[in-house]
């Protein structure tokens, strides 16, 4: 024993590295060390530009939230925004320029790409092939207009293995809808303005009365938040979306046929002619040409253009000759001499069809510009190391049309290029930095050229450029003329066969995001999953098959078959199997490759969203999965609360206890303040958001795949997810789980050596100096929202990444707990900015991160101490509740009732007396 | 017996002191003894892996942040109380037929806190500051959490060892000063002679040395029943159902006990048969050995039905939900074995002649042993697996360093129990004179 303790001590006794420091021998400007700077910028993301605030500690980017100027973002900001931070100093990006795979330099490949230019310059660029996403950049699209300009021949072609197609016209002005239809539409999370459409859906739902709420509808065949969301959820293959879009519009033309499929058509039809003007039907991106066209009349049908729907926003500049679809026949001719692809990783997400590697081939010079090493620029001559947004300076025109400007936050780490310094490259015969040609395009669109500087700063300040406006001319809407006789494209049998679904992954997304730890870790809101994708089969199809959460069946389809696990999901439609897109990475990071399964290799191009499966047969072997959550039912127990905006209890919600419940011990006193959160559960819509800004602010570890599944998991919020009603078609609820900083804490009194403890503001405080691990708070939680340490999870940040670490708060060390603090360290920062200004400090000038984060305003900090905070209000609220209330721990983050909004003619309120079991 | 009562005294501790005092060691010792050296060497092997990488080699996760650790601490402890109720309460009340048994399980005790006292250390998160639990003057200026009943649990666990420790030391120093003047070779006169404090056996050493004697059986008396309290308050005091329980004090206590007494007839068996103690160990011994085990065993068996009722009683939802798991949940094959183990195998007791049968005492004996595992391990991990919150619930299991680690443990106890049985007397041999003179008194009068 004595041998083991003397181990403990040497592994005890761990000294800082030593490093030499050297002070400035300039201060830069405004640079106080410990005061943190703010500036806006505009990053893209899965191609589509977000607004944010960027916090720098030092010249070094820590922290990304949202631009609340940027009226797509308002100051929210999605998994993607806030996680794009870890890519930043991620240290497997690309770091030089590679020449067949191997180290080379910038300024080898600006000799080659010289020359390979005059040639080209000869022929008038016929030969010369490039390849980017949509790109919506005033620079980058002034830039290719220069290379067309200058080279005539050259070939510009756009890929996106998501948003192909052009869904993404349409724009929504929920704020004026009362009625939405969302046929496998998942707006509230996968469009570029998901976060505006959030804020301005929640918003038509929170008042109290259930006057001016919106009633929104979703038919899907897997769940999505949005369709957890609804009022009203219809489980529908998507086989039938054809012929249910088809008997949606006849039924709102007045030819009502009555399809015992769909028995709630009516009742939709109804309400949505019942709200004309005011309502909104919409398709998600992988509907049919057929189901656009049926939505699309539908709404003018409805009148509903120029009131719901609202124009669309023109595009400008250079039009592509096509997609990768019309690259491929070029390629496979070996007219390709010279193959640019800016971006774009086609080797692993283009359709199995186009065998796009094999093309690739034959092209005899390519060069691909790209932030990571991935499957495409492998196969490339050159590979140019991209710049991270947060590195360079760049410009972008939202789908809304809002143009914002992209300015660095740091020197480029490894000096990489941006797209528009590759552009620059091609179009002109002196490179020039990103600076210039930002600004180049910018001077371009000030009349008095004397006004450009002052402009230009306070776009810079804002984020968002002001231009005079540019509404178009014409409102032009994406919308058909109604037509009397669509003709349906689905075979009426299409039951017989089971279909394969695909669909961006909720954190992968197109499989871009493989090497980002806190995206792979990010649990997917429904079904919570982490480190893995999965096929996901209804209850009944699984009971059919034979098959259980984690074995694995081999998929074929087209001749092409790939393994994979398969999780059950409630409320999946029968007859069909959705396979998420973006894993499966063959060359990527140490934390990216072989991650899930690469769904791309089913995909084919004349069927990119749903493709009948020829065979499903079992492998008898089982894959691990790991999730962090593995039971879904409440079990009868009162955690989450569900009223009907008229008030009427949808759960069975026990008598509250009359009077407060009698405590041994004697209430704390406070003078000052008393922090509390109030989660709405209402606004709440499950996107997660909160998760990776708390992994972010809070330098939560990533834990990988093996801790998940031992249930290690580190993050500090959670989402619960849980299902209520009949496996088939559940009513499924969100609840945002934090720290509950209870006045009472079951922790506190059993930890040994005190290291939980009570302040005098009513946090429960977490001492990681004296903690020594006992782990019995953890036990005692009974919402189990502590987490531990239990290796040294911290203990290879690899150097780059320290950079990106909040500097006021502690990293922990092995064998401490941890938890959710309220973003204490932000409460303090907001103190010391009280203190200095002499004004007393309050709980409007602190928000957490979660809050900062959430779309919904779902979250919200405040001081008890002040009856006029919105946490005081929301507390004398009708559907306020605090969770395990019967425990007697008085939680701080108190929750409100879920509401919903059902049709009566579809749900009786009768029905409500019988609240369904939980 | 009544072959023993005509030899001389001396013979029969002459038969105590041989196998310390000879030369060269059995077979079956060396053999034994390399073994447990070899689990020994197991346990330092995981210790120090879990010391380079930290308690996330085990299985613990949240929800269930306790496992094999405190399950094996439990079971440990539970063990460390035969010794001590033999010494002690049988002292107390008379029962002279622990003399020859008492010293052997009091070593045991010993071994078995040893080995429980280091779970808690080594199931800490960082155990090098484990020192931080005890209440001493710092320059932190901090005072352990005196409401936590893991504190309790340091002063109970420190305070038995410590007792323990003393009664079995005080014991030994007649038996060492006899060995010192017995013992052949100078170097072990020397180190028996420092051991024995200068015991010269007068009339003054013995008085005072009863009085002491007595003084300790009755506080270690009373810790017997303080220790395995306070270890289950560590869970009653909780809020986590199924844990928290008013019954699991008396409970815990029947249940060491039980677990104490099935270990020692685990030992005393084969210890019997291979230095051919059956005029010691008489099976007079195991028999009330076995009528203890009895009593001990119904009583754990009415802890186990009133911890049932009252879930049920109590019309808790988690309770009941937590009770149900055990009964007909996934818990119900392990809860189950527990009752076959811990209720049902023990009824054979009420028969004499199963009693006095060493081979089924022993069988039942180590059925005991592990049902009593199982019982900490079901009771630890059941209740933290499924608490308040369903989105929380996982399910544990240990790895192969949780095993690893309690077998390991085994190498420890062995070791020590190997190494005393060869260093020391494993009967008190002056208690066992006593018993002879009082005998033979007896018969004079008579």
């Amino acid at each position: 024993m004595g041998a083991s303790i003397a181990l403990a001590g040497l592994n005890g006794c761990m000294r800082p590295p030593e490093q030499k420091i050297v002070p400035y021998t300039q201060q830069p400007e405004k640079l106080v060390p410990g005061r943190p700077l703010h500036y806006a910028t505009t990053i893209r993301i899965n191609g589509h530009p977000r607004g944010v605030v960027v916090t720098q500690n030092e010249g070094r980017p820590t922290h990304i939230a949202g631009n609340p100027l940027h009226p797509l973002s308002l100051g929210a900001a999605d998994v993607w925004t806030t996680a794009s931070l870890l890519d930043l100093y991620d240290p497997d990006r690309l770091q030089s320029v590679l020449r067949q795979g191997s180290a080379s330099s910038w300024e080898a490949f600006e000799q080659v790409f010289a020359s390979l230019r005059d040639e080209f310059l000869k022929s008038g660029g016929a030969g010369f092939y490039l390849l980017t996403p949509p790109l919506y950049s005033p620079t980058e699209l002034r830039l290719i207009g220069r290379i067309l300009a200058a080279l005539p021949q050259v070939r510009w072609y756009v890929h996106d293995p998501i948003d192909s197609t052009t869904a993404l016209e349409d724009r929504f002005d929920l704020a004026s809808a009362d009625v939405i239809f969302a046929l496998e539409s998942d707006f509230l999370y996968d469009r570029p303005d998901s976060l505006a459409l959030i804020r301005a859906f929640s918003k038509r739902r929170v008042t109290d009365d259930g006057k001016s709420w919106n009633r929104l509808y979703v038919a899907e065949s897997c769940p999505t938040i949005t369709g957890v969301k609804a009022d009203h959820r219809f489980v529908v293959p998507p086989q039938e979306f054809d012929e249910l879009a088809a008997a949606l519009l006849a039924s709102l033309q007045g030819n009502s046929a009555k399809d015992n499929r769909w028995p709630w058509l009516d009742a939709l039809t109804d309400d949505l002619r019942h709200h004309s003007g005011r309502s909104i039907l919409m398709a998600g991106r992988s509907a049919s040409d057929f189901v656009r066209h049926a939505i699309s009349s539908a709404n003018t049908l409805l009148g509903n253009a120029g009131t719901t729907l609202l124009p669309t926003v023109p595009s400008e500049g250079p039009q592509p000759q096509g997609t990768l679809a019309d690259l491929v026949l070029p390629m496979s001719r070996r007219e390709v001499r010279t193959l640019v692809m800016l971006g774009v990783n086609p080797v692993f997400d283009a359709a199995s069809d186009f065998s796009f590697a094999e093309l690739l081939a034959q092209v005899p010079t390519s060069i691909c510009h790209t932030f990571y090493t991935n499957e495409t620029s492998q196969k490339c001559s050159w590979t140019i190391h991209a710049a991270h947004d947060l590195e360079a300076w760049g410009d972008t025109k939202s789908c809304d049309g809002t143009l914002s400007i992209a300015q660095p936050l740091i020197a480029p780490l490894y000096d990489g290029k941006s797209t528009i310094e590759i552009l620059s490259l091609i179009a002109e015969e002196v490179p020039r930095p990103g600076y210039d040609l930002a600004r180049e395009t910018w001077q371009q669109t000030v009349r008095d050229p004397s006004t450009f500087e002052a402009e230009w700063h306070r776009w810079l300040r804002d984020g968002v450029v002001h231009l005079p406006s540019t509404a178009p001319s014409t409102a032009s809407f994406a919308l058909q003329p109604p037509s009397s006789s669509p003709k349906s494209t689905a075979s009426t049998n299409s039951l017989q066969s089971i279909w394969l679904c695909f669909r961006p992954s909720a954190a992968q997304w197109d499989g871009r995001h493989a090497n980002n730890g806190w995206l792979q870790e990010l649990p997917d809101p429904i079904t919570k999953l982490t480190w893995d994708n999965a096929a996901l089969f209804s209850p009944a199809s699984a009971t059919l098959l034979k098959v259980k959460d984690g074995d694995v069946v081999t998929l074929h389809v087209n001749g092409f078959k790939i393994d994979a696990p398969i999780l059950v999901v409630p409320g999946h439609a029968d007859h069909c199997i959705t396979l998420p897109l973006g894993y499966g990475r063959i060359v990527s990071g140490q934390i990216g490759t072989s991650v899930g399964i690469n769904a791309y290799l089913l995909r084919s191009s004349d069927a990119l969203w749903h493709i009948p499966i020829d065979d499903i047969e079992r492998k008898g072997s089982t894959h691990p999965l790991a999730r962090t959550q593995e039971h879904f039912r409440m079990e009868g127990r009162d955690l989450l609360h569900v009223a009907r905006v008229d008030n009427s209890p949808e759960t069975p919600a026990p008598p509250a206890p009359e009077q407060p419940l009698p405590s041994l011990y004697p209430d704390f006193k406070y003078e000052g303040h008393k922090w509390a959160l109030s989660i709405n559960l209402n606004s709440c819509v499950g996107c997660n958001a909160c998760i990776i800004a708390c992994q972010s602010e809070n330098n939560i570890p990533v834990v990988g795949k093996d801790q998940v599944l031992f249930g290690r998991e580190m993050q500090w919020i959670r989402v619960d997810r849980y299902f209520q009603g009949d496996a088939d078609s559940p009513r499924t609820h969100f609840q945002p789980v934090t720290c509950m900083q209870c006045e009472d804490a079951p922790c506190e009194v059993v930890c040994p050596v005190a290291a939980t403890q009570h302040d005098d503001e009513g946090l429960n405080t977490m001492v990681y100096n004296r903690c020594v691990g006992t782990r019995y708070c953890s036990n005692n939680c009974p919402y189990k929202v502590r987490r531990f340490n239990f290796l040294f999870y911290n203990a290879d940040i690899p150097e780059s990444q320290r950079l990106r670490l909040n500097p006021n708060v502690t990293i922990r060390s092995r064998g401490v707990m941890e938890k959710c603090t309220y973003c204490v360290q932000r409460i303090e920062e907001a103190r010391i900015g009280a203190l200095r200004e002499h004004r007393p400090l309050k709980g409007t000038d602190i928000t957490t991160a979660c809050q900062a984060a959430c779309p919904a305003e779902a979250i919200v900090f405040g001081d008890l101490s002040d009856p006029d905070s919105i946490v005081s209000r929301n507390r004398k609220k009708p559907g306020h509740y605090a969770m395990l209330e019967e425990l007697n721990t008085k939680p701080r983050t108190t929750y409100l009732e879920k509401r919903i909004n059902p049709n009566p003619a579809l749900e009786p309120p009768s029905s409500a007396s019988n609240p369904q079991p939980i | 017996m009544s072959a023993s009562n005509t030899e001389p005294i001396s013979a029969k501790t002459g038969r105590i002191m041989q196998p310390i005092l000879r030369k060269g060691s059995p077979a079956w010792w060396l053999m034994g003894f390399a073994t447990a050296l070899l689990m020994l060497f197991g346990f330092n092997v995981a210790v120090a892996v879990l010391f380079y990488y930290g308690v996330g080699i085990w299985g613990i996760r949240i929800p269930t942040a306790w496992g094999f650790a405190i399950v094996n601490f439990v079971w440990w402890i539970g063990i460390g109380h035969a010794g001590t109720f033999i010494s002690a309460v049988l002292l107390l009340v008379h029962q002279e037929w622990r003399t020859s048994i008492n010293r052997f399980t009091e070593a045991m005790t010993l071994f078995a806190v040893a080995c429980a006292g280091l779970f808690p250390i080594l199931h800490l998160g960082r155990p090098w500051v484990f020192y931080w639990l005890l209440p001493y003057p710092n320059s932190m200026e901090m005072w352990p959490q005196f409401r936590s009943p893991l504190l309790w649990d340091v002063f109970a666990v420190s305070t038995y060892a410590t007792v323990s420790l003393l009664f079995w030391y005080l014991g030994l120093i007649p038996d060492l000063a006899a060995l010192r003047d017995r013992a052949p070779h100078r170097w072990q006169q020397i180190i028996f002679g420092v051991m024995s404090l200068g015991w010269r056996g007068c009339i003054r050493h013995w008085a005072r040395y009863q009085k002491l004697y007595l003084l300790l059986a009755g506080l270690a008396t009373a810790l017997v029943v303080s220790v395995h309290s306070i270890v289950s308050l560590d869970f009653a005091v909780s809020i986590v159902p199924g844990w928290h329980s008013s019954i699991f004090p008396p409970y815990f206590v029947a249940g060491a006990i039980f677990s104490g007494f099935a270990m020692v007839v685990t030992l005393l068996v084969p210890l019997r048969r291979l230095y051919g103690w059956e005029e010691f160990f008489t099976l007079r011994h195991f028999d009330n050995m076995g009528k203890i085990l009895l009593v001990t065993g119904l009583i754990v068996g009415h802890g186990y039905l009133m911890e049932t009722f009252t879930s049920f009683y109590s019309g808790d939802l988690f309770e009941m939900a937590m009770m149900k798991k055990r009964l007909m949940g996934e818990f119900a094959p392990l809860y189950w074995t527990i009752i076959f183990c811990n209720v049902t195998v023990p009824q054979l007791l009420w028969f004499g002649r199963i009693r006095r049968n060493l081979i089924g005492l022993w069988l039942i004996a180590i059925v005991i042993n592990i049902g009593m595992w199982l019982e900490r391990y079901v009771i630890v991990t059941s209740s933290l697996e499924k608490d308040y919150l369903p989105s929380a619930w996982r399910t544990y299991y240990g790895t192969f360093w949780d095993w690893a680690t309690l077998i390991g443990s085994f190498g420890l106890f062995l070791s020590l129990l190997f190494l005393f049985i060869r260093l020391l007397p494993a009967i008190s041999m002056h208690e066992i004179s006593e018993e002879a003179h009082g005998k033979a008194k007896k018969g004079e009068t008579a």
